[in-house]
């Protein structure tokens, strides 16, 4: 199990007092709006504000002034991230005074809202983007704040991308097995029976409550046995179940349905 | 002399042939007209001159090269065709022919820009990674930029595989106040060993992993950031 500590008193920002949308730029990186609200965190007024924009490897640093006079930069396109579609934000408000460069608050992995895409802000389970994975078709990446999905760049030209969202002679085959290698990421080897509030596990968590499936309701996870057994014969059914997999399958087929 | 260029895809198809030659061949000539062919490269605008050199550390190469690439505007640092370019013309330097006159030139990226903004990959380019550096730390960053351009050497590895670590300032001071020998010009001896012994670089990056949940680390600077540390880091201070 990951224990958690906090020795600091390092106050945490409800996400819902921080608002980010990403606004896209034609051919370019896109820029970002943020809103934050601070007020009645009992913080210091020059505690320092700034937003941290990160993926895996890639990470950018906007000063937005401080909790008393939010001045935010003119300049926030995200030049510098790796990714144009998959990565977090992060607002810290810093001590510029007693114990400087100490983290008074801070609000992490908060994802954006996208404006292109209508302003929803649903928090994604699973993200998808291209890689030259050689000769692999797809794998899951693990590494960065919610799942990822990557499907292999050189079969682009062959739509993958399309086949694997629309194509149920192809998605019923692979999302299954996606399922199942996240839920094997979140018990097996994450282990983490208390993921934080906002955090992927969490959501999926929550996701698997809604299938009917929450771990808990089941059976005592104490073993890797009873949760490999809990994933096979619980789990991916209910997953399958939920999405209608055989008939979806067959009717992409034969063009019938059971 | 030689005019900066820039290589066009075919120019880059025409390297990245040769590379792979090379790692079949490793005596294979470097073929001239992929510099100054204008099939394959074009002019940079505005004209900068460049000398046909040899640098003997990464700190040389990027003392050189720093004001004539920040003389272009726009996007440079993540200019595949220049970089590619950059890194023919100084083909002796970022792949030298060792004692047996066979040349290793590794991985494509080492010497081809990846397109895009894939850090993992920019910051090997041997040329693009030292500038970069420079461009972050100025000579404070002495301790990435030391040994030969061809080599990118441990604490690179180390420090500049996150982007977020690479150009924190305070950081890389306080990795240059623990471990850079100023008298030697080069990294302390045993500072950097491949096993995470106490006080050791990649124990500092576990550390400064950690102190990153406390403190902004972009707040301070190296002196404050080497006084967070735990004692197993007191003889190297």
């Amino acid at each position: 199990m990951i224990r958690k500590f906090n020795y600091t008193g390092r106050k945490r920002i409800e996400r819902d007092r921080v608002q980010v949308s990403l606004i896209p730029q034609a051919g370019q990186a896109p820029s970002f709006d943020a809103s934050i609200q601070l007020a009645d965190l009992g913080l210091p007024g020059n505690g320092a504000v700034y937003i941290e924009v990160y993926d895996k490897s890639s990470y950018m640093r906007f000063d937005f002034g401080t909790v008393e006079h939010q001045t935010p930069p003119s300049r926030r396109q995200l030049v510098d991230l790796q990714s144009r579609e998959i990565f977090s934000f992060r607002v810290k408000v810093v001590d510029q005074e007693g114990s400087h460069g100490k983290v008074l608050a801070v609000a992490d992995r908060l994802p954006p809202v996208r404006l292109e895409t209508g302003g929803t802000d649903k928090e994604s389970l699973l993200a998808v983007s291209s890689e030259d994975l050689e000769d692999q078709i797809w794998k899951l990446d693990f590494s960065k704040d919610v799942p990822v999905l990557i499907l292999n760049s050189r079969l682009e030209d062959l739509g993958i991308r399309e086949l694997v969202r629309s194509d149920d002679s192809i998605s019923m085959l692979i999302l299954p097995a996606v399922f199942r290698q996240i839920l094997v990421q979140i018990f097996l080897v994450d282990q983490d029976s208390d993921p934080e509030e906002g955090s992927w596990q969490n959501l999926w968590r929550k996701f698997l409550s809604a299938l009917g499936a929450a771990p808990e309701s089941v059976l005592e996870l104490d073993s890797s046995e009873n949760i490999s057994e809990w994933i096979d014969d619980v789990a991916v059914p209910a997953f399958c179940r939920n999405q209608r997999a055989s008939d979806r399958f067959r009717h992409s087929k034969t063009g019938e349905e059971e | 002399m030689a005019s900066l260029r820039s290589l066009n895809q075919l120019g880059v198809g025409y390297f990245r042939r040769y590379l792979s030659d090379l790692r079949v061949n490793s005596q294979e000539k470097f073929p001239d007209d992929l510099l100054f062919g204008n099939d394959y490269s074009v002019v940079v605008d505005p004209t900068i001159e460049l000398e046909s050199k040899s640098f003997k550390t990464k700190l040389e190469a990027a003392e050189y090269l720093h004001p004539k690439i920040k003389a272009i505007q726009g996007d440079i640092f993540h200019d595949l065709g220049i970089w590619s370019w950059l890194s023919a013309f100084y083909f002796d330097s970022v792949c030298p022919p060792g004692q047996d006159g066979e040349r290793k030139p590794g991985a494509d990226y080492r010497h081809i820009l990846i397109s895009g903004r894939d850090w993992r990959h920019s910051y090997r380019h041997l040329l693009a990674g030292p500038v970069r550096t420079f461009d972050f730390h100025g000579p404070g960053g002495a301790l990435l930029l030391s040994g030969p351009v061809n080599k990118l050497g441990d604490f690179v590895e180390q420090l500049c595989s996150r982007q977020d670590i690479a150009s924190n300032k305070g950081v890389i001071e306080a990795v240059t106040i623990l471990y850079w020998d100023e008298k030697r010009q080069n990294p302390k001896r045993g500072s950097a060993p491949t096993e995470r012994r106490p006080g050791t670089l990649r124990r500092f990056v576990d550390v400064i992993q950690q102190l990153e949940l406390t403190y902004d680390l972009y707040s301070m600077n190296g002196t404050e950031i080497a006084a967070l540390l735990p004692i197993e880091f007191a003889a190297w201070l």
